[in-house]
Order: C-alpha cells, then sequence, then structure tokens
C-alpha cells in the first residue's frame, strides 16, 4: 500500500497507460447489440431495466388508486361493482408493496452501489439478472390476472378464513399466494446479491466507517429481507398448502388458527414498511450533503440508527393485531417496541435538519422533495406514534385513519425520497439532467395533491369511515371528505404526469457520456462512468473522496488507481475484506448469457402452471429450470489464472477457497434465509399448540432411532468427505453419495413412520405441521442432492479437486445445515409431544 | 490450535459487537414467546420468572458489551457502544410493561 496514498502526489499505477489496455477493457465489458441486450447483466443495464419496471407498476397501481377514489368521490357510486372494487384494492396494495416499492429500492441499489463503492459490478450480476427477469415476468402475469377477472380480492394481507378455499374459491388467491412467493424469491436473490456487494467489493481503502450512508441503508435493508420475507414466504405455502390439500393451519375448528397468518405476514409486513423505508432515507442522507454541500451531520450515530431500527422493527409486527384479542401484556410488550423505535428514527430526521442548517442547501427540485419527505413523513410518524397506543388503537383500527397515517408513511418515506433521487441521480445516468422547471412542478402538484387527498382521510377515518368499502351511503358526514380527497387524487396523478413528461424529454439514459457531477456530489458515483464502472478502481481515504481529492475524476479516468484494465482478458472486480477494505482476491465475473433468463422463464411458468394446477406440464418446467441453472452454473467456477497485479505492488490471487470468496458468503445468508424460514415454522409449530393443546398428541409415536441413525451417518459422511477431496476421488465421491442418500432415507422414514401411526395431514392443525415439517426439509435435502450431482459431475470433469473445491465448500455448509435442521425437526416433532404431553 | 483459537476470538468480537440489538432480540423474543408457553402451563408465578431472569441476563449481555466496546476508538467498537447503549433502552421500555399491566391474563 506504500503507493496508494494520492495526498502525496503517488498513485497506484503509472502513467501513460499500455497502448491498448482501454480498448480491451471496453471490449470485456462490451453490451450484447440489438434484441440481444436481454442477455445483459451489467448492472447499470439491469438497473435501467429494474427502475423502469418498478416505476412502470407505481404508474399501474396509482392508475388502479385513481379507479377506487373515483368510485368513493360520491355516496352510493356505482362506478365500479363491488368484487372489482375488491379486486382492485388488493390489486393496488398488492402491487405497490410487492411490485414497486421493494423492486425500486432493491433497484437503486443494483444501479448505484457498484458505482458508489468503486466496484466493476456487483459479485453474481447473474443472480441479479435472474432476479430482475423473475420479478418482470412473475410481476406482469399476475397484474394481467385483473384483466381476466382472476385477480385476488382478499385484501393485500390475504388474511384467512377470507381467503381460504371455502370462502375464496377460484385461483384468485392461488395467484396471489404463489405469485407473491415466486417474487419474494426474486427480492431475496437481489438480496444476497446486495449483501455480498456491499461487505465484498468496496474500493481499496473504504473501510465501514468510510462506507457511503446508502450503502449502509442498502445493507441493512437486505439483511431484512433475509429474515423477514422467509416469514411470508412460509405463510404463502401453508395457506396455499391448506387451500390445495386441506391441510387445516389457519382452520379453527380443526386445531389451526386464523391468527397464524396474521402473526407470520406481519413478521414480515412491519419490518417490511422499514424496509422501504432505510434504503430511501439512505438516499435522502446522500442528496442533503450534496445539495448543502457540507458532510452529513452525525455519520455514525445515523448508522447506529440504521441498524437499531433494523433489529426494532422486527419486535412491531402486533400492533398490526391489537384488536385481535391478544393478552394485554403482550400488547403493552409491542406497544412500548413500537415507542421505542421512533427514537431511532428520530435521530435521522434530526441528523437531516441539521445537516441542512449546517450548509447551505440549494433549492432544486430534490431539495423540494428532500422536504417535502420531511414534511410528510414527520406527520406520518406522528401518527404512528398515535396509533401505537393501545386504547387508541382500538378506535382507529381499520378506519381510514390508518389509510391516511400509512400513506403518510409510505408515500413520504419512500416515493418522495424516490422522485428526489431520480432528479438528483439522473445527470450521473442520463446525457442530462431533468428539467428543474418540471421537477418543481411535479414536486408542487404532487405535495399539495398528496396532502389534499389523504389528510381528509384522518377526519373520514376519526368519524368512523371504515376502510375496503367499495361505497358508502350519504348523510354520514363522508361525503365532504371524500370528495376533496378524489380531488387531492387527480392531482397527483397530474404531479406525476409532469414527471413522466420530463422523463420522456430530458431523460437519455446513457452508459458513456452522461452529463456529469452537476452537484458537485463527493462520492464515487459522480466519477465518469461506463459498462464497466470508472476506468481504474481509486483508493479510498475519506467519506467524500471526490471533495478531499478534487483531481480524483481526471486521475481515474487516466487509468492512475487500481485495475486500470482487465488483467485476465475478461470481466473482474476487486474483492476486498468485509471490514477493512483490504483487496484480497480478483474475481472474475461472467458476462452476457441466456441460462438465467431461460431460468428465470421457466420458474415464472413452473409457479404459474402450479396455480392452475397443469402439475405435469410445471414439472416439466421445473426440469428445464434446473436444466438452465447447471449450465449458468457450470461456468461460475473457473480455475486460477495465476496472480494479477492491480497496482502499487499488490498481486491478487484469481482463485480462493473458503470464506474469502464471495459466494461462501452468499451460501452463509442462504443459510440465514433457510433458517428464518424453518424457525418461523418452529413458531408457527408452537403457536399451534398454544391455542389448541388438545389436538396434540397425549401417546406420541415411537423414538425416531432409524432416522436420528441416518442422520449421524450422513454428518459422519460429510466430515469424512471434506477430508477425502484431494486425496481420494473414489472414496469421496462414496462419502458424497452415501452421505446425501443416508439424510434422504432419513427423512423418508420419519415421514413414512409419521404415515404408518395412521396420522393424516388434514385429520388437524398438529398433523398438518407435522407434514409440514417433511416438506420444509424435503425441500432443503431436495437442494443438496441437486448439489451433490452437480459437485460428482464436476469431479468426473476434471473441475474439482483440493484447490478448486467452492463448488464442494458451498454443498458443505448446506448439507451441514440440512442435518442441523433436520436433527432440529426431529426434537420438535418427537420431543415436543413429548415434554408438553 | 493457533487458527481455531483465531477464529473463536473472531466469532466472538463479531457477537461483541452485534450483542446489543442481539441481547434485544431475544429478551423480546424470550418475553413475548413465553408468555404464551409458559403461562398456559405453569402459571404467572413462574412466567414472572422468566421475565426476571431473561431481564437480568439481557442486561448483563449488554453491560459486558458496554464495558468492552467503551475504550474502543474504531469505527465499528464506536457503532458497537453506541448500540449498546440503545439496547439498554430498549429493554428497559419493553420490560416496563411487565410492571404494569397483570401477567397471564388472557393466555390460554
Amino acid at each position: 500500500m506504500t503507493r496508494a496514498a494520492t495526498a502525496t502526489g503517488e498513485y497506484p499505477n503509472d502513467l501513460p497507460r499500455p497502448e491498448g489496455e482501454l480498448e480491451r477493457l471496453e471490449a470485456a465489458w462490451e453490451l450484447p447489440k440489438g434484441w440481444r441486450i436481454v442477455t445483459a447483466v451489467n448492472n447499470t443495464v439491469i438497473g435501467y431495466f429494474y427502475i423502469a419496471t418498478a416505476f412502470g407498476f407505481f404508474v399501474l397501481a396509482g392508475i388502479l388508486a385513481l379507479l377506487m377514489r373515483t368510485q368513493l368521490a360520491v355516496p352510493d357510486n356505482t362506478f365500479l361493482g363491488q368484487e372489482t372494487y375488491n379486486q382492485i384494492f388488493t390489486m393496488h396494495g398488492t402491487v405497490m408493496m410487492f411490485l414497486f416499492a421493494v423492486p425500486a429500492v432493491e433497484a437503486m441499489g443494483v444501479l448505484l452501489l457498484p458505482q458508489m463503492l468503486g466496484a466493476r459490478d456487483l459479485p453474481f450480476p447473474r443472480l441479479g439478472a435472474f432476479a430482475f427477469w423473475a420479478y418482470l415476468i412473475g410481476g406482469l402475469v399476475f397484474f394481467c390476472t385483473l384483466f381476466v377477472g382472476l385477480a385476488p380480492s382478499g385484501g393485500w394481507f390475504m388474511y384467512p378464513p377470507l381467503t381460504s378455499e371455502r370462502f375464496s374459491p377460484g385461483v384468485g388467491a392461488d395467484f396471489w399466494l404463489l405469485g407473491i412467493g415466486f417474487i419474494e424469491i426474486s427480492a431475496i436473490a437481489g438480496a444476497i446479491e446486495i449483501i455480498v456487494g456491499v461487505l465484498r467489493t468496496r474500493a481499496p481503502g473504504m473501510t465501514l466507517d468510510r462506507m457511503p450512508i446508502f450503502a449502509w441503508t442498502m445493507l441493512v435493508f437486505a439483511g431484512m429481507v433475509v429474515f423477514a420475507f422467509p416469514a411470508v414466504i412460509l405463510a404463502t405455502i401453508l395457506l396455499e398448502l391448506e387451500r390445495a390439500f386441506d391441510w387445516p393451519f389457519f382452520i379453527a375448528e380443526r386445531g389451526g388458527d386464523p391468527l397464524l397468518w396474521q402473526h407470520l405476514f406481519w413478521f414480515f409486513g412491519h419490518p417490511e414498511v422499514y424496509i422501504i423505508f432505510l434504503p430511501a432515507a439512505g438516499m435522502v442522507s446522500m442528496i442533503v450533503p450534496a445539495m448543502a454541500q457540507t458532510s452529513m451531520v452525525g455519520h455514525r450515530l445515523i448508522v447506529v440508527a440504521l441498524i437499531a431500527t433494523g433489529f426494532f422493527s422486527f419486535g412491531l409486527w402486533v400492533h398490526h393485531m391489537f384488536t385481535t384479542g391478544l393478552p394485554a401484556l403482550s400488547l403493552g410488550f409491542f406497544s412500548a417496541a413500537s415507542m421505542a423505535v421512533s427514537v431511532p428514527s428520530g435521530l435521522q430526521v434530526f441528523a437531516w435538519i441539521a445537516t441542512i442548517a449546517a450548509g447551505r442547501l440549494r433549492l432544486t427540485a430534490a431539495s423540494l422533495f428532500v422536504l417535502g419527505f420531511l414534511f410528510i413523513f414527520t406527520l406520518g410518524g406522528l401518527t404512528g406514534v398515535m396509533v401505537a397506543m393501545v386504547p387508541f388503537d382500538w378506535q382507529a383500527h381499520d378506519t381510514y385513519f390508518v389509510v391516511a397515517h400509512f400513506h403518510y408513511v409510505l408515500v413520504g418515506g419512500m416515493v418522495f425520497p424516490l422522485l428526489c433521487a431520480f432528479y438528483y441521480w439522473a445527470p450521473a445516468f442520463s446525457r442530462r439532467p431533468l428539467s428543474e422547471r418540471m421537477g418543481k412542478s411535479a414536486f408542487w402538484l404532487i405535495f399539495i395533491g398528496f396532502n389534499v387527498a389523504f389528510f381528509p382521510m384522518h377526519i373520514s377515518g376519526l368519524i368512523g369511515m371504515p376502510r375496503r368499502v367499495y361505497s358508502y351511503p350519504a348523510g354520514l358526514g363522508w361525503d365532504l371528505p371524500n370528495l376533496i380527497s378524489t380531488v387531492g387524487a387527480f392531482i397527483v396523478a397530474a404531479g406525476i404526469l409532469v414527471v413522466l413528461a420530463d422523463f420522456l424529454r430530458n431523460l437519455r439514459p446513457t452508459l458513456t457520456k452522461s452529463a456529469g457531477d452537476v452537484w458537485k456530489g463527493g462520492t464515487l458515483e459522480w466519477l465518469e462512468n461506463h459498462t464497466y464502472g470508472a476506468r481504474s478502481v481509486p483508493h479510498v481515504d475519506s467519506r467524500e473522496p471526490l471533495w478531499t481529492h478534487p483531481r480524483m475524476s481526471e486521475d481515474v479516468k487516466k487509468g492512475r488507481y487500481y485495475l486500470p484494465g482487465t488483467m485476465t482478458g475478461g470481466r473482474e472486480t476487486i474483492v476486498t475484506s468485509p471490514v477493512e477494505a483490504v483487496p484480497q482476491y480478483l474475481m472474475r465475473l461472467p458476462g452476457p448469457g441466456w441460462p438465467h433468463l431461460i431460468a428465470a422463464v421457466f420458474t415464472a411458468a413452473f409457479f404459474l402452471l402450479l396455480t392452475v394446477k397443469a402439475v405435469a406440464l410445471a414439472l416439466a418446467c421445473g426440469g428445464i429450470v434446473i436444466a438452465a441453472m447447471i449450465a449458468w452454473m457450470w461456468s461460475s467456477d473457473p480455475a486460477s489464472a495465476g496472480e494479477a497485479d492491480i497496482g502499487a505492488g499488490i498481486s491478487l490471487p484469481t482463485y480462493v477457497a473458503g470464506p474469502t470468496h464471495p459466494s461462501w458468503w452468499a451460501m452463509v445468508v442462504v443459510l440465514l434465509v433457510a433458517g428464518a424460514l424453518y424457525l418461523s415454522y418452529v413458531f408457527g409449530y408452537l403457536y399451534l399448540w398454544t391455542v389448541s393443546p388438545a389436538t396434540w398428541p397425549t401417546t406420541p409415536i415411537s423414538m425416531p432411532s432409524w432416522p436420528v441413525t441416518c442422520l449421524i451417518v450422513s454428518g459422519v459422511a460429510l466430515a469424512a468427505a471434506t477430508r477425502l477431496l484431494g486425496s481420494s476421488r473414489l472414496l469421496f465421491a462414496l462419502a458424497l453419495a452415501c452421505g446425501i442418500g443416508a439424510l434422504l432415507v432419513g427423512l423418508a422414514l420419519d415421514a413414512w413412520t409419521q404415515w404408518q401411526s395412521g396420522l393424516r395431514p388434514s385429520a388437524s392443525g398438529y398433523a398438518a405441521m407435522v407434514y409440514a415439517n417433511a416438506v420444509l426439509q424435503a425441500q432443503i435435502a431436495g437442494v443438496v442432492t441437486a448439489m451433490g450431482a452437480f459437485t460428482l459431475a464436476r469431479l468426473v470433469a476434471g473441475r474439482l479437486d483440493a484447490d478448486r473445491r467452492v463448488v464442494f465448500d458451498n454443498l458443505a455448509l448446506l448439507w451441514g445445515y440440512a442435518i442441523g435442521e433436520a436433527a432440529l425437526g426431529l426434537l420438535l416433532t418427537h420431543g415436543f409431544p413429548r415434554v408438553a404431553g | 490450535m493457533v487458527s481455531l483459537a483465531w477464529r473463536a476470538e473472531s466469532v466472538f468480537r463479531t457477537f461483541l459487537r452485534l450483542g446489543a440489538p442481539l441481547a434485544w432480540a431475544l429478551h423480546f423474543l424470550v418475553l413475548y414467546g413465553a408468555e404464551f408457553l409458559v403461562c398456559s402451563r405453569w402459571g404467572s408465578q413462574a412466567y414472572a420468572a422468566v421475565v426476571a431472569g431473561a431481564t437480568l441476563a439481557a442486561l448483563a449481555v449488554l453491560v459486558f458489551v458496554v464495558r468492552s466496546t467503551a475504550a474502543g476508538t474504531g469505527f465499528v467498537d464506536r457503532v458497537a457502544f453506541a448500540l449498546g447503549l440503545m439496547g439498554l433502552g430498549g429493554v428497559l421500555a419493553t420490560t416496563m410493561p411487565a410492571f404494569m399491566i397483570p401477567m397471564c391474563v388472557g393466555t390460554a
């Protein structure tokens, strides 16, 4: 690192750069031409696609909102029928939350993070592209159900028993359950990419202390996705199993409980609010310092507040369930936590205000959206404290007061920052900035329209208007507030139209010649960017490197910093250590290709065909998905290409294994997802016991000695395979096959024993839970089996040995987890009834 | 063995840095989860013991985190220290309802 200090005038690489270096770099990162652009995996291209799609869904869901407001403008209106209205409000909420809000912030992360972190791309570009295509295809099909009358109508949180087979026959609810489950998998894939990207692909010198706040928020966001989304994925699996096979998880008279759905849904649903808000707050934390031309006040405190908010947000879910009859003390815990979370949230608001006060805020369109955000979000936060108080919530629950509250929080806390981000970052990704005049006009229309639309809803709620009614009689005092709200909604729509017109007139997305750093920002995304990011990767020694080193842009462009070309002839990025950002490894990245796209298309087809009960075709699509994924993965672990000199005398290996490799980190995150899903199941199992202990067996079946033996054999085989890799190929293959076989046999034996005892999954909530355990275990074991077969194939092909072992390392992690989860499952299903019985 | 000791220390430091929010989360989980599981079987006295035990354990962990990171000057230590203080506030806030509201009322 001796030559990394730019302040002394020394640089990692000398000038002039070798002839042809830049051309080779450009060739390695060249985009596919014409319609083949769909095979691109670059973060910039996928980021553009992602944002455009998310904004498209925002407009579609906004149109649905206008239809609803038209219906409610006057009493006894017949503009929309009851069923249509129910479908529209369900789709509005679902599309806004699942197809706009989460993907939009994820999209901003995909687009901005590599540039902001000084990486050439995120570490798993194909995974990011897969996540996008899965989201686009799944989202479009889901939205189109509205046009054929197959849309769900049970509300965006789909409470049973309303959404059970009995009360919601047809496939509308199934489309929601499978469609949303599928889209959540796409969100998790994106989160894995973001976590590993933020922790492992930062520019040399960019320690955690120097990492931009937006990257911090995306890290917390992705961590929350990892722990929150599995709960709703489990809930959708259970409800779909109930609807398809009559497994009574949520049917009270058979030992289930509809409240279990609410617990699982809101364990996801409340963190979801912060999942949406935190990245938006991160954008604001980047924009405010640039607009005020001063460093962020309380940078470290904001990081603390972000992490604390992330954790606290998981202790709030029951505040959506205050009226469900839970014990008073439970309500007290959640009420206290709901108020506690306002402390870290408030910290951020004070830090923004202090930064604005410390600098000189330029009153641009972006700044106006920031001020609008502060005003609206703070109002939403205040009504949030009101509904966190149990007695008030009992009065206001399910009224328009709550509708007003969450729109102030979500639109204020996410839509305003997003529009602000468009106006702020457009010059970094467009040939010209957006129009200030149109931006300011749009702001005033949206700001005024929003308050006209939603403020009266507080009043209509307080005077008793319930949410989700498609019509109301005259004379209840609701007429005028509703009419005003409708007028406001159309003013907001006018503002959005101005934004769209501005996009059409001025936005010219580019990967070569952007308008540049027009706001004089201090972070790395304002370097001149291309398909490969910046020409060279700078050394970072402050939080605002472009302010600290005014010549950095020029020096980066000339190739004076790290990795000014391609060292191996292909796409590469520098992998650094997670805390201190010390260079460790030169990771080779894949280029454009079809497998991830085919996998996304057929994964969507698999879920859709399952929805309409075309099981054989669905299985065929599943087979194609597996084949595409094998093709995708086969080239993803290239052999070492020796050491690569990135500058400053630093030589990095081009192959590493174990915890240094980003895929090891990705696998650990996958295990956290799997663990969160299984812990949600354990919660559900114990919860059903507390509400219906009578359905639990008084004489449990015999001890599962054979399944336990199989698990022990599998564990021993895993240890043996780890030792044998590199010494004996045959014995290694044998240990692998026997170990995974033992795992499968153990799980099958346990399920068979339960079946032989006469227990049937449709008999009771308990029985359904026992077989749900088998389903979850089978899912993991199935993946282990597929990965084991893949590992053996690589062994046979000579692509796996003691050094080139990343594929096996990842399998070993998942395999060990599967054994642990299976053991926990046995302990739960066999041990707990004995203790509790 | 050196490698093993280094790994153990590394894991310990990671948990130390995330100790505060984890302690808060576990404390919250125990208080809420135990209300159903313990109240339905062993009654309010047992539950009161669980609340007291979990709170003391969480406070002990948080005090340890705060003391261990108070002298640190690095970014990660300062963040862990501040999270420790916030965690203390969080645990106390969460426990407060247990002093005000009757236990095991309304559980199965």
